[in-house]
């Protein structure tokens, strides 16, 4: 938390300070994309250059689990749900470039023009890889919100206006002939003017209406799963939600967190369209937009961050970020197999580095033992945490070269002695969000006579309820709204709690025993440290096991599974 | 109770629940970059607060600004307190 609070509001007067321009950190930066486009797409053989596996091949490297079939290095750097184009490698060229091209601008424009440009480029880029339809869908839902959370006669009308308009490009697919299509993009905005400046204006001109509204818009998301399963339900089918509105909602988080920014007072209320829309809608937040609460938070946080520090620093450490992600992008599968063979070759079984094939091992009736079960998961946690790492790494690397001295997502987590910790080096920008929107509320208002219930309490519902419901929106958007993606995840349940224990319980053990000295001060204590770190991360990994159901299993055999990993098996 | 009552008390506080070998706790020193150890430095720090000078605080209050040394915190601590 120390870390979450580092960021202090930032005038335009010391940001222009900050914006010096230096052409060998811009020659740096396009040098380093360049590098991601001759990695990761097909532009090598565009230009007569020989692909990466090539390459590898003349230079005698033997790697051949880091190669996709087509030459190129195989990537989790992904554009979700788009299947505009026909191989992944284009989709990953236009994002590229759409880097690139945002990275000019804003290095070279001046800074009022900046975060403009951002939106600008980062609504091209996503038109390109999604379409007019879902890009309109994305910018219709963000106008209604800013519009609930902004109101104002005279911005709102012409923002009003353009939500009609991009509504009707989002949702009416058939228009029919040229007059009824005149027709249409004549009415839909001039309604959209007229109910908000007639219903929606006056409406939030009562504090109880608008109090009601504004949570109702920002959590749109939730409100859409819980009316869409029930409704399923009732009727049996399930809701198909426009690809747009999907990508609003996979921003459920971060529109809440920009919402308690709101609520604490660190939003002008008459913040430009353009401003609120360079929170959400950046050339940043693109790669693997379903992955994770994709950084940076609300709008206060960013808006601190920006330019807080000489822009060529920043961007240099966005610089050391991509070279980090670039080399876990790289070799995390080459890793995971030289790990698996060399552990086969001891004998040991660990199932490809994979929770899941152990747990599909062990509910078909077979055999494990407690060396398979902690080597299994604690290698699926560092495949995981190198996967991870290297997507996050990129996307935090990003944000840093537009400027946004934002921290990074993933830091060191094999250096966390305690789950406290890990959390906070794993996720930060995730458990910011979980300490924001379930921790402070529950802190602030529950059991303020009682400390230790009140930290407890205020634990369990950012790791437990915060961290359930958050993942239930993930694995619905990510599919469908269907109550079998409700139910799979209802089923992770002891996860989800044994997190929550782990967590409060060592909060708890915290308040009564105060640490003397900080984690890896090199003392004789260092190898407390390490047993720490070891026992942390084993515990986390154990409990993967129940975020890892095999079909036909039961939460019984799960438990089995898990305590087998503590040496202690019980009879099916 | 003044502010320098106040600012003595917070140091005492964190000197003594948070001792930080090598780091010397004056009333400028940055709490967030090189005293608090981990969150829950900030969590006891405002059961402290509201205990000892029974005032409320809310989550607004958890920023940057107010928790970024002993001055800000005791600056906060009379805010509140004046309410």
């Amino acid at each position: 938390m120390p870390g979450l609070l580092k960021s202090v509001p930032v005038d335009d007067a010391l940001r222009s300070a900050h914006d010096q321009h230096r052409p060998l950190v811009v020659l740096a930066v396009l040098g380093v994309l360049a590098v991601y486009v001759y990695l990761f797409t097909q532009a090598a053989s565009s230009v007569g250059l020989p692909l990466p596996a090539q390459l590898a091949g003349d230079l005698g490297v033997e790697a051949p689990a880091v190669f996709d079939d087509d030459g190129n290095v195989d990537s989790n750097l992904q554009i979700s749900m788009t299947d505009r184009f026909e191989r992944s490698d284009d989709e990953r060229l236009v994002l590229f470039g759409a880097l690139a091209a945002a990275f000019l601008c804003a290095y070279f424009l001046p800074l009022r023009y900046k975060q403009a440009s951002l939106v600008l480029w980062a609504t091209l880029a996503i038109v390109a890889l999604y379409g007019i339809s879902a890009t309109c869908a994305l910018l219709v839902a963000h106008f209604v919100v800013y519009l609930v959370l902004h109101p104002d006669r005279r911005r709102g009308l012409p923002i009003s206006a353009a939500t009609g308009f991009a509504g009707y490009l989002a949702f009416v697919h058939e228009p029919g002939a040229g007059l009824e299509r005149s027709i249409w993009i004549g009415i839909l905005p001039a309604a959209a003017v007229v109910f908000y400046r007639h219903a929606l204006l006056p409406l939030l001109e009562r504090p109880r209406i608008a109090a009601v509204f504004r949570p109702m818009a920002v959590h749109s998301a939730i409100l859409t799963i819980c009316i869409g399963i029930l409704d399923e339900a009732r009727t049996g089918t399930n809701w198909q939600l426009p690809l747009g509105v999907l990508m609003f909602f996979w921003q459920w988080a971060r529109v809440t967190m920009y919402y308690i920014d709101l609520r604490d007072g660190q939003i002008p209320s008459n913040l430009p369209l353009h401003r609120y829309l360079a929170v959400f809608v950046s050339p940043g937040a693109i790669p693997n937009w379903s992955w994770g609460v994709s950084i940076p938070q609300g709008y206060a946080y960013l808006n601190n961050n920006f330019l807080s520090r000489d822009k060529n620093d920043i961007v240099v450490d966005g610089l050391r970020l991509l070279g980090i992600a670039l080399l876990y992008l790289v070799c995390w599968d080459w890793l995971r197999n030289g790990v698996t063979d060399w552990f086969d070759g001891l004998g040991i079984d660990v199932y490809r580095c994979n929770t899941r094939f152990l747990v599909r091992h062990f509910v078909a009736g077979k055999e494990v033992g407690t060396a398979s079960v902690l080597l299994t998961t604690l290698l699926d946690l560092a495949r995981f945490m190198l996967f991870f790492g290297s997507v996050m790494h990129f996307k935090v690397g990003v944000w840093r070269l537009f400027g946004y001295d934002v921290a990074a997502y993933y830091d060191r987590p094999w250096k966390a002695t305690n789950l406290v910790a890990l959390w906070g080096r794993f996720a930060f920008h995730y458990r910011e969000f979980l300490v924001r929107a379930f921790y402070y509320p529950s802190f602030f208002r529950l059991f303020r006579g009682s400390p230790h219930l009140r930290v407890f309490v205020a634990s369990m519902m950012a790791a437990t309820v915060g961290n359930f419901v958050w993942h239930v929106s993930e694995r619905v958007f990510f599919r469908e709204l269907s109550i079998d993606d409700l139910m799979h995840t209802v089923g992770t349940w002891p996860y989800f709690i044994l997190l929550g224990l782990g967590i409060s319980g060592y909060q708890l053990f915290r308040m009564v025993r105060k640490p003397t000295r900080k984690p890896w001060t090199r003392d004789r204590w260092i190898v407390g440290d390490i047993l720490a770190t070891y026992c942390t991360l084993q515990f986390f990994a154990l409990i993967h096991i129940f975020m890892r159901p095999a079909s036909g299993g039961t939460i019984g055999d799960l438990f089995r599974l898990f305590l087998i990993g503590f040496g202690i098996e019980i009879p099916r | 109770m003044d502010e320098n009552q106040i600012q003595q008390r917070i140091q005492c506080f964190l000197e003594s629940e948070f001792p930080n070998e090598g780091v010397s706790l004056a009333l400028d020193t940055n709490l967030l970059e090189e005293w608090f150890i981990d969150s829950l430095g900030i969590t006891e720090t405002v059961l402290f607060l509201e205990a000892s000078f029974g005032i409320q605080l809310s989550r607004a209050d958890i920023n940057g600004e107010n928790f970024q040394d002993i001055e800000s915190l005791s600056a906060l601590v009379a805010r509140r307190s004046a309410e």
